[in-house]
């Protein structure tokens, strides 16, 4: 209340206070239950929503805090939806790393705090690969719209990587600002990684040149524009045999594009390896890495498809 | 009991005015004053019971010289003293038989309330038939049960004087009998002594002195 | 004195009516006031206390009042729409958290509140079962809503249609509870509270449907191209947020165009919040920003120039009322003087006497007082809830 309110408030209780007198009852609230809050004890807890946000803050972070990547092992963590039971634990992380680019859309059907969100790509906007999904749809005044924006594979492009390891390394500083020297250390030392590993694969790419390739699935726009690889997507699956009608756009586009290796995100079915081979198209995985392998980190995965890469050279490279 | 010497009274600036030159009761004396109205007999009976102060005189009652008390002595006096039966029995309407009886205990801190007195009341209401209506608000009671609580409220002090005026004044046959039986019967038990005004000569017969008050006035 | 106060009472209750009357005036002479003043300085305190607690309301230009009265109270009048951009520019400026609100829809009387998991923590709410809305169509109920409702966790409310014959109106949407909250004596119990997405669901401005790409879905649709699928009305759309149909829900547009009723902006320190209030000022500004504890302290300033005339008035007829209950008292000293000649000639004291009139008067006053201090303590505990209800409504 203003002063000058108060002050008629107690004007106005001397006069109308001329008869009785109240019995004040206190009556107070009951005692709160669980509060809102973080009841966490320990470090401060990270979560993210794809493995290599959650590589680069644990390499960037250590100990300091407590990572956390609740995708399940076998899934997609592009598509994944988590149950509302793990939102909640997303909800009471001190801190969550988006990896941006429409990646993890279950982000725009959940209830996060704001303020402890990081989209890590969010200063690399101009960067980000639009794309389309080939088949629109329209209801209403709204006309025509699809459910994809950007291509969400960011890291692919390791130059995007660092920066998003930089930006992953700035939330992380906010969160522990006494540890902001180890965290630089750490991130520079993830940095010369990085950059060996983006050494590498311009190395393979140069290598590899105009060479036609096959994307078996639209994942790899960052990879072929950093690496300025000559692709092809289609929408495979490695473990769904192609209906006749892809086979068929195969065929068609082996007419323009003759590639000669199909670049698979997992282990394709042996029976789609031996039908590629009969068109004389062989098969090499270039794992993303969206999720945490199963041995290895980020970095050995990378080195893997670099190498899984090397196959797609032409002997007059070799 | 009763003396009283060269009284005279006057109400302010009226024509009324009343000279006693002598009158004297004896303990244990039953007395009727008798007279025409306005006579000034209702007038004495204050004097004696001290609610009204003389122009000049002496009222004694009881060896106690009531003209010459102020107020409140005059009343704590009559209070413990004088026991006063009227005409209109003048109880009180929102109290029940036993608090009227009472009511002298709870006016005047002089005299004190307690079991015996209780006691005494329910005793004398017997005596008198109202014992089984103690509890009945008194406008609830007929005439002559009203008149009989004035009367145990009159006796229940215990006075040694008993000042009536027309205590069967508005009582039938029967029940003007039952009341001077009380009064009789009380002071000849107590050796009290009995002064009422009346204009009923049919009673006066029970008296052992009357005095005709015409000569009194003037 | 116990028999002074036994005569007094006797006459009391012997004449109940003329008493029942005047213990009833002069109670109602004294509780007015009080009884007002304990209900308008109790209703201050809780208007106070919840505008204090709300630092900065970012709203569109018009009333400070609705706005305050929509976003502190869920009031059903709302302010004119802002963007949610507001929000993100709020947050964006450093200056501020932001805490979006959208205070439009109900369920039957209850408020649908759309806002942010930080709400909770802002209001320092306090969870008696379940845990906040983690995912779209969940909800969480405030404490008298669960109790007026009996629903609990794992229940269901649903939306209220804003128009019942309007075929492109708000469809009811039903939402899940997945959290109660412990009472908290704030206009937060009575309300339910969605994340913004899920109230945009409720407006249309967002919703689910079958993929009109698969075969089930032919009969939704209207026309195809190699490239483009055109739903008819008899898609069908979902009204309630399962696991299976979360996936197929979606917004159309740039969600920073979406609606909002008010931002509550929460600065970091004092000079934030100057900062960022000094950037909307301007004629030409199309929002404002308002500090909720001077609007309620300005609505407050009102409603005690209403309560001192209406005090004014009641000393008045008080003033009367004592007036007529002193004639009464001095008529019936009148018509009791035989009563009061009585007793004085068969000996009683006059100041016994007059103590008794003197204790009549007393415990009257006395009882007055008492059933003033009765109907103060069922005013102070429910009438604040009375005049804020009459306030917000």
């Amino acid at each position: 209340m203003t002063s000058s309110t108060k002050r008629r408030f107690r004007s106005a209780k001397a006069i109308e206070l001329f008869a009785c007198v109240l019995i004040i009852a206190a009556c107070t609230p009951a005692e709160q239950a669980s509060q809102v809050s973080n009841a966490v004890h320990g470090p401060p807890q990270v979560y993210t929503v794809n493995y290599p946000l959650a590589y680069f803050a644990e390499r960037i972070a250590g100990d300091s805090v407590k990572v956390v990547f609740p995708a399940p092992a076998d899934i997609d963590p592009a598509t994944w939806s988590p149950p509302a039971e793990t939102v909640a634990e997303y909800q009471q992380a001190d801190l969550v790393l988006l990896n941006g680019a429409g990646y993890a859309g279950w982000i725009q059907r959940v209830t996060l705090s704001q303020s402890r969100l990081v989209d890590t790509t969010a200063s690399l906007a101009d960067r980000l690969i639009p794309v389309a999904d080939d088949v629109t749809h329209s209801h209403g005044p709204g006309g025509d719209h699809s459910h994809a924006d950007t291509a969400i594979t960011t890291w692919l492009d390791v130059e995007l990587a660092i920066g998003q390891a930089r930006a992953v390394c700035d939330a992380l500083v906010l969160l522990r600002p006494e540890n902001e020297a180890e965290f630089l250390e750490r991130l520079s030392k993830l940095e010369v990684d990085l950059r060996a590993l983006d050494e590498g694969l311009r190395d393979v790419a140069r290598r590899i040149g105009g060479v036609p390739l096959f994307l078996s699935h639209p994942v790899y726009q960052y990879l072929v524009r950093r690496y300025e690889l000559n692709g092809y997507s289609f929408h495979w699956e490695p473990q769904e045999m192609p209906d006749e009608g892809q086979w068929r756009e195969l065929s068609a586009a082996i007419q323009n594009h003759a590639a000669a290796w199909m670049i698979w995100e997992h282990e394709p079915h042996p029976d789609i390896v031996r039908q590629l081979a009969d068109k004389g198209i062989g098969s090499l995985v270039f794992r993303p890495g969206g999720n945490r392998p199963a041995g290895g980190d980020f970095i050995s995965i990378m080195r893997d498809n670099v190498r899984a890469l090397e196959l797609a050279i032409p002997e007059s490279a070799l | 009991m009763i003396e009283i010497q060269d009284l005279q009274f006057s109400y302010g600036e009226g024509d009324f005015s009343l000279e006693v030159p002598e009158l004297a009761v004896a303990h244990g004396e039953t007395v009727a004053i008798v007279g025409p109205s306005g006579s000034g007999k209702t007038t004495l009976l204050n004097l004696i019971a001290g609610t009204a102060i003389p122009r000049s005189g002496q009222v004694t009652t009881n060896g106690n010289q009531v003209s010459g008390l102020h107020d409140a002595a005059r009343r704590d006096f009559r209070i413990a003293n004088i026991g006063l039966v009227f005409q209109e029995f003048e109880l009180l309407e929102y109290l029940n038989v036993l608090d009227n009886i009472i009511l002298p205990y709870r006016i005047n801190r002089t005299l004190h309330l307690d079991k015996t007195v209780l006691e005494r009341a329910a005793e004398i209401a017997s005596r008198v038939g109202i014992g089984d209506k103690l509890h009945r608000y008194a406008n609830h009671l007929s005439q002559g049960e009203k008149q009989r609580v004035a009367v145990v409220r009159a006796l229940v002090v215990e006075p040694p004087l008993l000042l009536a005026d027309e205590p069967t004044g508005n009582l039938d046959p029967v029940n003007k009998d039952r009341v001077l039986d009380i009064l009789f019967e009380y002071a000849d038990e107590n050796a009290a002594t009995l002064i009422a005004v009346t204009h009923d000569h049919d009673i006066l017969h029970r008296f052992r002195r009357v005095i005709d008050f015409k000569g009194f006035y003037a | 004195m116990r028999d002074v106060l036994y005569l007094a009472w006797r006459y009391l209750v012997y004449h109940r009516l003329k008493t029942a009357i005047l213990v009833t005036s002069i109670m109602l002479i004294i509780y007015l006031p009080v009884g007002l003043n304990v209900v308008v300085e109790q209703s201050a305190e809780h208007l106070t206390a919840r505008a204090e607690a709300t630092p900065l309301l970012v709203g569109a230009k018009g009333s400070p009042l609705e706005l305050a009265l929509n976003s502190l109270y869920f009031s059903a009048e709302y302010p004119e729409l802002i963007d949610y951009s507001e929000a993100t520019t709020v947050a964006d400026s450093g200056l501020a958290d932001a805490i979006p609100l959208y205070v439009r829809f109900r369920s039957r009387s209850n408020p649908i509140v759309g806002t942010s998991f930080d709400y909770f923590s802002f209001r320092d709410s306090s969870f008696a079962s379940g845990r906040p809305m983690a995912v779209l169509g969940e909800c969480v109920v405030g404490a008298a809503v669960a109790e007026s409702l009996g629903i609990q966790v794992g229940d269901t409310v649903t939306s209220s249609p804003e128009t019942v014959f309007d075929l492109a109106g708000v469809y009811p949407l039903k939402m899940r509870v997945s959290g109660v909250l412990e009472k908290a004596f704030t206009p937060d119990d009575e309300a339910i509270f969605v994340d913004v997405k899920t109230a945009w669901i409720i407006e249309g401005l967002g919703h689910g449907h079958q993929d009109l790409a698969r075969p089930e879905a032919v009969s939704g649709v209207l026309r195809r191209s190699e490239d483009n699928i055109v739903a008819n009305a008899s898609v069908v759309q979902y009204n309630e947020i399962t696991e299976e149909n979360a996936g197929s829900f979606h917004f159309h547009g740039d969600l920073a165009g979406y609606p909002l009723t008010a931002v509550i902006a929460v600065p970091k320190d004092e000079k934030s919040g100057v900062i960022l209030r000094g950037r909307y000022t301007g004629d030409n500004a199309t929002r404002q920003i308002v500090r909720p504890v001077t609007v309620i302290d300005e609505l407050l300033d009102t409603l005690l120039t209403i309560q001192q005339f209406i005090v004014a008035a009641v000393i008045i007829v008080g003033l009367a009322t004592i007036a007529t209950a002193a004639m009464v008292f001095m008529l019936s000293y009148r018509l009791r003087r035989r009563e009061i000649d009585t007793m004085l000639k068969i000996g009683g004291s006059r100041p016994r006497v007059a103590s008794m009139l003197l204790a009549e008067v007393a415990i009257v006053m006395i009882l007055s007082s008492v059933f003033a201090t009765l109907i103060t303590l069922l005013t102070w505990r429910f009438g604040p809830g009375v005049i804020e209800s009459l306030v917000v409504a």
